[in-house]
């Protein structure tokens, strides 16, 4: 394997140009002995002190005519050396050698000396990269070192390493090698097109046999407690497996939404096969197929530890959640060719962590990333989902203007047959947004379409949110027995079903629906039914104060509007910040 | 059951491949990466595909944007080596002690010419690098730049200042004027 990563035999693909460079790789250049040799030459910016610099000068004192190939040219200007032989061949190169001038010229494609006019500070200026928040100008060209276009074999719209953007930062024109040196023809792709795809094809007959594997060690892990569980992927070969660090990570996810401790467990025995995958990985793996593998591997762990950070911030250990998010990080940052996806799922979960600790600024620049990476893949369903998640981010921060129009977008990319879940999600949310944004008769309207959605997903959950929204809608369309009929129901379901915390939440709706109609005595008889209710349940200990203060002001008919409102807002944002404290204006 | 579907999905990967396979060879064309360097790069993204299939709604799309991006990245860490090596080498010209005086005198004089011919914020920031040996984040402190973005910063001002290197290397236009 080359320094660069690049795989074991694959040399000789295009004839000469072998994969393991040799920096002995220098031919003579006739003449050259008479002309410009090194020994003639004086001392060069980089002889000494450099290794690789000594490693090349033994090659050219014991040659005298020895110079740098074009192969070496080519791959110094690409960056295919090591560090030590890059440095070696600019020495070299500095040193004044007119054969390797020569012979960097025609490789890199570079004109004469005497065409190079000098560099204008003017049109460089344009070039230069400015502080944080300062706009880039568009430059002229400022060197004839790179005029491309002026050699015949150079390609027109070449995407190589000497016009790319980075390189290239105003669209100034690089050097372009000539064909020979650098430029392979399609036909040179093939044998290693044929070789990969024959391994692919190996991989993908193994692929189906490996899941219905997976989903039996799956099973098979379920009936164990969860300490054994542990055990067993410590100590049992059979549970290394990928596929079943998968199906893990799938069934934490759909845990997250259900049971959050389950989702927990799942999570901590995903990371624990990712890991043992990891450590077995040089032993199962071929030679041929180890550095995409790596990657691959290193993209489970990194989603393994985010999902295990998730389904902790979905349990409220937001410091837990943190550390694990922590470790995916790691993994990013110490494998730079990670997958797009990989990446994409890692900055997603850890956004709604953000959001849970009310960074609103972090998250939303990590959704920007993942919405960034869905749309360069060209996964519309997803970009829409992080769009949906962006719209809901910025609901939290009371922008539903803003809210309403990612929303928007999102459902235009959401398929609602491929992923009905999700297409539910943000029209519920859309409602709600214009609701509170003062559109009850729009939202009423698209929740009438949506209604059969609600319906078709049939679980006990989503109908107790769609008879929430309904009663929402109707409040805010001033139906006050349609809202309030619907609110009790929701509210004694949620009772029933041991969910306090949204309990608490449709009963301070249904306060404000008494609130709205002057109906002090059934308020302070719901304060009192709630007070009962929540003492006798764990919640939050600054949601209960916030429930206190609503009570006690009901109990003596002082409880607004206002008051209630302020409470129900403070519940909302406290239920994924515990730490928040709550303040009543007056 | 399973041998129908098992060959039923290789002969639709089979199709599959056939199918995109003009359209890569067109892209590393494109980019010029070197037929050794395809390879993983090939292998990883359909290794991804393979394992994410469920997630990926049109996979040829999929699969030449990940390429794409992972030959942006190939050219991305070439064009980071050859400014690492640059920067390495100007450093340690600048911190050599032990070459004789002439021979310092000139590395120095063809460093600091390529230096001088750059922009001026580029000209502060290697001055400061080479000649005080800052190190990015005191760079940016000293020049306003934000700290996450320095190492870009540095980066272009590398590229900038290989470009000129690379010119003189070319030229001998720096040994000329001393010459």
């Amino acid at each position: 394997m080359s320094e660069h990563g690049g795989p074991a035999g694959a040399d000789g693909v295009d004839g000469g140009r072998g994969h393991a460079y040799d920096v002995g790789q220098m031919h003579d250049v006739p003449g050259a002995k008479g002309g410009e040799s090194h020994a003639s030459t004086r001392p060069h910016l980089l002889a000494a002190g450099a290794t690789g610099a000594r490693c090349l000068e033994s090659v050219l004192d014991a040659g005298q005519g020895q110079h740098l190939s074009k192969d070496v040219l080519w791959r110094f200007m690409t960056g295919g050396l090591s560090a030590a032989e890059m440095r070696s061949v600019f020495g070299h190169l500095l040193r004044g050698c007119a054969s390797c001038r020569a012979q960097a010229r025609e490789v890199w494609n570079i004109p004469l000396p005497a065409a190079i006019p000098p560099v204008s500070k003017d049109a460089a200026a344009a070039t230069v990269p400015r502080p944080a928040g300062a706009l880039e100008t568009a430059g002229q060209p400022v060197s004839t070192l790179t005029n491309a276009s002026r050699h015949p074999l150079s390609p027109p719209q070449a995407q190589g390493p000497l016009n790319a953007p980075v390189f290239d930062a105003t669209s100034r024109p690089e050097a372009t090698p000539v064909a020979d040196a650098g430029s392979p023809n399609e036909a040179a792709y093939d044998p290693v097109l044929d070789r990969v795809f024959s391994r692919i094809a190996l991989e993908e007959a193994g692929i189906e046999v490996a899941r219905r594997h997976a989903d039996e060690l799956f099973e098979e892990l379920m009936h164990h407690p969860p300490a054994r569980q542990q055990l067993l992927v410590h100590n049992s070969a059979r549970f290394r497996d990928r596929m079943l660090c998968e199906r893990l990570l799938a069934a934490s996810h759909d845990e997250g939404f259900r049971e959050p401790a389950m989702s927990q467990q799942l999570a901590r025995i995903a990371v624990a096969v990712a890991e043992r995958v990891a450590d077995a990985f040089p032993e199962t793996t071929l030679e041929s197929s180890a550095p995409a593998q790596s990657d691959a591997l290193a993209g489970l762990r990194a989603r393994a530890w985010a999902q295990l950070g998730n389904a902790l911030r979905i349990g409220s250990d937001l410091e837990g959640a943190a550390t694990a998010f922590r470790s995916a990080e790691a993994l990013l940052a110490a494998n730079p060719r990670l997958g797009l996806l990989d990446k994409a799922r890692v900055f997603d979960l850890k956004s709604s962590l953000c959001r849970d600790r009310r960074q609103f600024a972090e998250a939303a620049r990590l959704l920007d990333r993942v919405i960034t990476i869905y749309r360069r893949l060209d996964l519309p369903n997803l970009m829409g989902r992080a769009l949906a998640q962006k719209g809901l981010l910025v609901f939290s921060t009371r922008d539903v203007e803003g809210s309403m129009v990612l929303l928007r977008r999102a459902l235009e990319l959401i398929d609602p047959h491929e992923d009905p879940r999700w297409y539910l999600i943000v029209r519920h949310n859309l409602i709600w947004a214009l609701v509170d944004d003062g559109k009850p008769r729009e939202a009423f309207a698209l929740l009438f379409h949506t209604r059969p959605l609600y319906l078709k997903m049939g679980d006990r959950m989503n109908l107790l949110r769609l008879r929430w929204l309904e009663g929402h809608v109707a409040q805010g369309l001033h139906r006050l027995e349609q809202a309030e009929a619907a609110f009790r129901e929701v509210r004694d379901a949620f009772v029933e079903l041991g969910i306090e915390y949204d309990a608490a939440l449709v009963s301070l709706d249904l306060a404000a629906v008494f609130a709205q109609q002057g109906r002090t005595t059934e308020m302070r008889e719901l304060a009192e039914e709630m007070l009962v209710f929540f003492e006798a349940h764990q919640i939050l200990p600054e949601a209960m104060a916030a429930l206190l203060v609503f009570c006690n002001a009901a109990r003596m008919e002082q409880a607004g509007l206002a008051l209630v409102q302020e409470v129900a807002a403070f519940l909302k944002q406290a239920r994924n910040a515990p730490d928040l404290r709550f303040a009543p204006r007056r | 059951m399973s041998a129908p579907n098992t060959s039923a999905a290789e002969s639709s990967l089979e199709h599959f491949l056939k199918s995109v396979r003009p359209r890569m060879k067109t892209l590393f064309a494109h980019f010029q990466v070197p037929p050794q360097d395809t390879e993983d790069i090939v292998q990883q993204a359909l290794l991804a595909l393979l394992y994410q299939r469920q997630e990926i709604r049109d996979p040829e799309a999929w699969l030449m944007g990940t390429l794409r991006n992972k030959c942006l990245l190939y050219w991305r860490e070439r064009r980071r080596k050859l400014y690492d090596a640059v920067d390495a080498a100007a450093l340690e010209v600048m911190a050599e002690p032990m070459a004789p005086e002439q021979e310092g005198a000139d590395v120095r004089r063809d460093l600091e010419m390529a230096i001088e011919r750059l922009p001026e914020r580029c000209r502060a920031l290697l001055s400061l690098r080479y000649s005080h040996g800052y190190e990015p984040p005191e760079l940016a402190k000293r020049l306003g730049y934000s700290p996450t973005s320095i190492s870009k910063t540095t980066n272009r001002c590398l590229a900038a200042l290989t470009r000129e290197l690379a010119h003189l290397a070319m030229t001998g236009l720096g040994r000329k004027k001393t010459q």
